[in-house]
């Protein structure tokens, strides 16, 4: 599984690094397009276009119908039935095309949370970085080194209750580095950055290998006693015409827009 | 379902029906059930002089 | 004759337009300093450099405050020209004459007339207001109808702001978002901690579970439901089991703080109507202590300047543009956290830290004033140095000193821009109160009022155990004494034609009054409301006016309609400095980098002065007269 993450991540920073003289709407865009022209081509290749076609013109003479016998209600009756029927037959046959584009769409978006959701740390202003342990908090906390430019701001807290480690950090220069956790002889890694240009900020770094299907930017952590580290960053949004928009907004914007686009040179029936 | 209802003596409910039509109610019960609200809105305020101590002490200059 | 005609109207266009933009290019800074003290900068000049040099190249001078000297009454005065019977605000507390119970004097909120019941939801159909008490119109929006810029930052009284073109900025008598003057929240898991609310705040008992515990914060009652129950956010406090440091899960938002420090302004959202429609607040977080007791102080819950419930500027999106160029701010009037060091939950230097936080977040909205100003009016309203002094008069003097030189600094850069009036002033000076004086004991003592039951006396407030078929005066407020009077007071029982004789009779009483324990006098000097004031609100003043003598004051229950035992006390407050005395025992300043030509200046002339200097002329009714 990580080595798929990290091809698709490779793959993603390639793309992103590509763009990267422009603003993240820009490269977020692209990735939009991709996604879109693949939602239409997977929607062709996995849905039985005949049929839509079919119900698709059903629909239309039903309406039609609806329209010229609109003062005869026994009619009328039996058209919006039909209607009804066509359309839930539309959806039936719109199911799997669904279905196959889901996963893929899903993982995608997961990868690109790293991109655009988060901002990278403010330089001069406190954050979080919390570590949870699969076995109960007792004793020391673990040993952080932290990268050149980083401070600790405060003792780390152990709370108890919910088997975490929170420490308070504060970035005082730019740094694109690690952060290093010692615990029971493993060392343990988690990247941080407080740089203003940071395209790609990984989230979360979990253990568990269902854990990692959402949070795939960083390798599974190898020490079996820890469940999880984050840092938190600042949410982050993206500027399009001046406006501050949640990006997977821009994202599904531009992706619909694509794929009505291409829908007539490519030939498929929605 | 029924509402509760409640008892008046004869001659206070004619002054009340006269009342009540003087003042323009559709019904002497319209009436009584204004003029209580009204009373009981009263007593809701008197309760809240707690409030608006409370309210106040914040400025410090007083406790 | 056509020609001439239209000659002269050519002319008196052209005449108009020069003065307009005389008036606009003017560049008039008003600091309002609240109670800054004649003596205290008399007795400091050295330590004031910026203050001393203004006094040396400009002027210096009492300025005669109102009676009585309370910043709502004096604020109000400089914000219309007018005498309290004009703009109708006599004391921080004014009482309602038919039920005779305390009332506040800066705003009154009106629930909405009309609303729809849907579920435990009451959806008003028309909205609710907030009304200023104040009456008269203010020399910003004077300005504002000529066009002349002003923006007017935190001049108290001015909650909900007048409407106007203007910028402005509520300040003294803008309440928390539950709608008070500002409560407090402790919360701690101290056995010993019995008490549950303390004036001005309200302390929870926690429960730590495994260092965890959670902390309710409270919002508003919820105007939407039925019953209004009281909105809350949950927040979650992790300790460490050994080290004085926490963490605080928010809503959205995480932090860790170490034993003594302060948190940044966190927001909250309160939901009315889940989904729909939700308060927003903010408010800092204090961790105290940790072990072995934890203690955690909440502030008041704040009105989120940024997306304000009620009405906090005008025009109505200026707190917002503020957040977006400073962060968040206090928008609590008075956001000094008095009240927790009264009830010994803040010491000392934790009440100056907190102190010191308001003034940085005050100074960071001045700096950002005085860096856009360009024309026309900036006042800008300082609350420091009175709230610091009512807690530091007398003793503190060092303390006191550190304050009045950070103000200091921000008129030296006021004093920095260039071609620019500037115009310093404070609403009263101070004075110790040592001795509290129970005005309603008083009375009763001089028979004037009855107990129904002489053994009643006691603390309980909104004079719980008074005859007031026996009773013909009754104090509450500061300095108001009040007759029972018939017609006005429901069961009022002294007569129009006995009033003057029995007004006399008080006074002269009052003025013979010795504390017993010196064998002082009490009262320096007492006010008539009828000689004292003029104008259409005159029928609300208190009857009579009573000045303190410097070191006295009325008692804390007197505010409030209580009558203790004995008629004057030790006051063994926190609280150790005030000005509610007689007028001319604390005196305001007036300062200005030009010379005055008025020798006793008082409040009224502030007004006129800053019209007289855009060349407009005073509204009706306006008292004063320009002070150059
Ligand atoms: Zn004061």
């Amino acid at each position: 599984m990580d080595s798929f993450n990290a091809l698709i991540n490779a793959g993603l920073r390639a793309i992103a690094a590509a763009f990267s003289w422009g603003p993240p709407a820009l490269s977020l865009a692209v990735f939009a397009v991709l996604a879109g022209s693949g939602m239409i081509w997977a929607f062709r290749k996995t849905s039985d276009q005949a049929k839509l076609q079919a119900v698709k013109r059903k629909l239309y003479a039903y309406l039609l119908e609806l329209r010229v016998y609109s003062d005869e209600p026994s009619i009328t009756w039996r058209t919006q039935v039909s209607l009804l029927r066509a359309n839930l037959r539309y959806l039936g046959l719109a199911l799997r095309p669904a279905v196959w584009i889901a996963a893929p769409l899903a993982l995608l978006m997961i990868h690109l949370e790293s991109f655009y959701s988060r901002q990278p740390l403010a330089l001069d202003s406190d954050t979080v970085v919390t570590m949870r342990l699969r076995s109960p908090v007792d004793g020391a906390a673990p040993d952080l080194t932290l990268p050149p430019g980083v401070e600790l701001t405060a003792p780390p807290v152990r709370i108890v209750s919910r088997s975490e480690i929170s420490w308070r950090i504060r970035p005082r220069q730019a740094v694109s580095g690690e952060l290093q956790f010692r615990l029971g002889g493993q060392t343990v890694s988690m990247p941080i950055e407080a740089r203003r240009d940071a395209h790609f900020i990984p989230g979360r770094r979990v253990n568990s290998a269902l854990a990692v299907l959402w949070h795939p930017d960083s390798p599974r952590v190898a020490a079996s006693a820890v469940d999880w580290i984050d840092v938190r960053y600042p949410d982050s949004a993206i500027s399009v015409f001046g406006l501050e928009i949640n990006w997977i907004v821009w994202f599904l914007i531009v992706a619909m827009l694509a794929g009505l686009a291409l829908k007539k040179p490519m030939k498929v029936v929605l | 379902m029924f509402q509760p209802t409640i008892k008046l003596n004869r001659s206070l409910y004619e002054k009340v029906k006269q009342c009540a039509a003087a003042a323009g109610y559709s019904s002497p019960e319209e009436f009584v059930e204004h003029v209580l609200e009204r009373e009981v809105a009263k007593q809701d305020e008197s309760v809240s002089d707690e409030e608006v101590v409370k309210k106040m002490q914040g400025l410090g200059y007083i406790d | 004759m056509k020609w001439l005609a239209l000659a002269s109207l050519l002319l008196l266009a052209t005449g108009c337009a020069h003065q307009t933009t005389q008036a606009a290019g003017r560049r008039l800074i008003v600091l309002g300093i609240d109670g800054m003290d004649p003596g205290f900068l008399e007795s400091h000049w050295q330590a004031l450099p910026n203050l001393n040099r203004l006094r040396q190249q400009g002027d210096f001078r009492r300025l005669a405050t109102t009676v009585p000297p309370q910043s709502p009454v004096a604020w109000s005065t400089v914000a219309t020209g007018l005498d309290p019977g004009g703009h109708g605000i006599f004391d921080f507390i004014h009482r309602d004459p038919v039920t005779r119970q305390p009332i506040s004097s800066m705003a009154e909120a009106t629930p909405p007339s009309h609303s729809l019941h849907i579920g435990p939801y009451l959806i008003p159909l028309t909205s609710g207001s907030v009304q200023a008490m104040r009456s008269g119109r203010t020399f910003w929006q004077i300005l504002a109808e000529r066009r002349i810029p002003a923006t007017v930052i935190r001049i108290p009284a001015n909650f909900p702001p007048a409407e106007c073109e203007a910028e402005s900025l509520a300040g003294m008598g803008t309440p928390d978002l539950t709608g008070t003057f500002g409560t407090f929240s402790f919360y701690t898991d101290d056995p010993a901690e019995k008490r549950s609310q303390v004036a001005g705040g309200h302390i929870a008992p926690i429960h730590l579970e495994n260092g965890s515990a959670t902390l309710q914060i409270e919002g508003p009652p919820n105007s939407l439901r039925k019953d209004q129950a009281q909105t809350a956010i949950d927040i979650r406090m992790h300790a460490d089991p050994a080290a004085p440091v926490a963490r605080f899960d928010l809503p959205d938002e995480q932090f860790v703080l170490r034993q003594g420090e302060w948190s940044d302004w966190q927001r909250a959202d309160f939901r009315l109507i889940p989904g729909l429609k939700s308060v927003s607040g903010i408010f800092r977080i204090y961790l105290q202590q940790v072990h072995p007791h934890v203690r955690v102080y909440v502030s008041p819950v704040n009105i989120d300047p940024a997306d304000p419930a009620m009405p906090i500027s005008t025009p109505s999106g200026f707190s917002r543009t503020l957040t977006g160029k400073l962060g968040s701010f206090y928008t609590q009037g008075i956001a000094e956290e008095t009240s927790a060091f009264r009830a010994g939950i803040l010491s000392k230097d934790e009440f100056l830290a907190q102190s010191r936080k308001v003034l940085t977040d005050n100074l960071r909205m001045f700096h950002y004033e005085l860096g856009r100003f360009s024309s026309g009016l900036l006042f800008y309203y300082f609350s420091s140095i009175d709230q610091n002094s009512h807690m530091l008069w007398g003793r503190y003097e060092e303390d006191l000193l550190d304050i009045y030189r950070q103000v200091d600094q921000a008129i030296g850069d006021a004093m920095r821009q260039p071609d620019t009036e500037l115009m310093i002033l404070s609403d009263h000076g101070f004075a110790r109160f040592d001795r509290a004086v129970h005005l309603n004991t008083w009375l009763m003592k001089e028979g004037l009022l009855t107990l129904d039951d002489a053994s009643n006396t006691g603390d309980t407030e909104g004079f719980a155990h008074v005859n007031w078929d026996k009773t013909q005066a009754y104090a509450l407020g500061l300095n108001g004494i009040y007759l029972n009077l018939y017609g006005r007071e429901s069961g009022g029982v002294v007569s129009l034609a006995d009033k003057q004789d029995l007004l006399d009779q008080i006074s002269a009483k009052l003025l013979e009054f010795r504390d017993p324990a010196t064998g002082e006098h009490v009262v320096d000097k007492v006010y008539f409301a009828e000689k004292t004031y003029q104008g259409r609100n005159l029928k609300h003043a208190p009857d009579l006016i009573v000045g303190f003598r410097r070191g006295y004051r009325a008692s804390w229950q007197t505010a409030l309609g209580a009558v203790p035992a004995a008629a004057i006390d030790d006051n063994t407050q926190a609280w150790i400095g005030d000005h509610c005395m007689a007028a001319d025992e604390v005196p305001g300043v007036l300062l200005s980098n030009r010379k005055f030509r008025a020798t006793q200046p008082q409040m009224v002339d502030v007004p006129a002065t800053i019209l007289s200097e855009f060349g407009v002329p005073r509204a009706a009714g306006m008292l004063g007269q320009t002070v150059f």
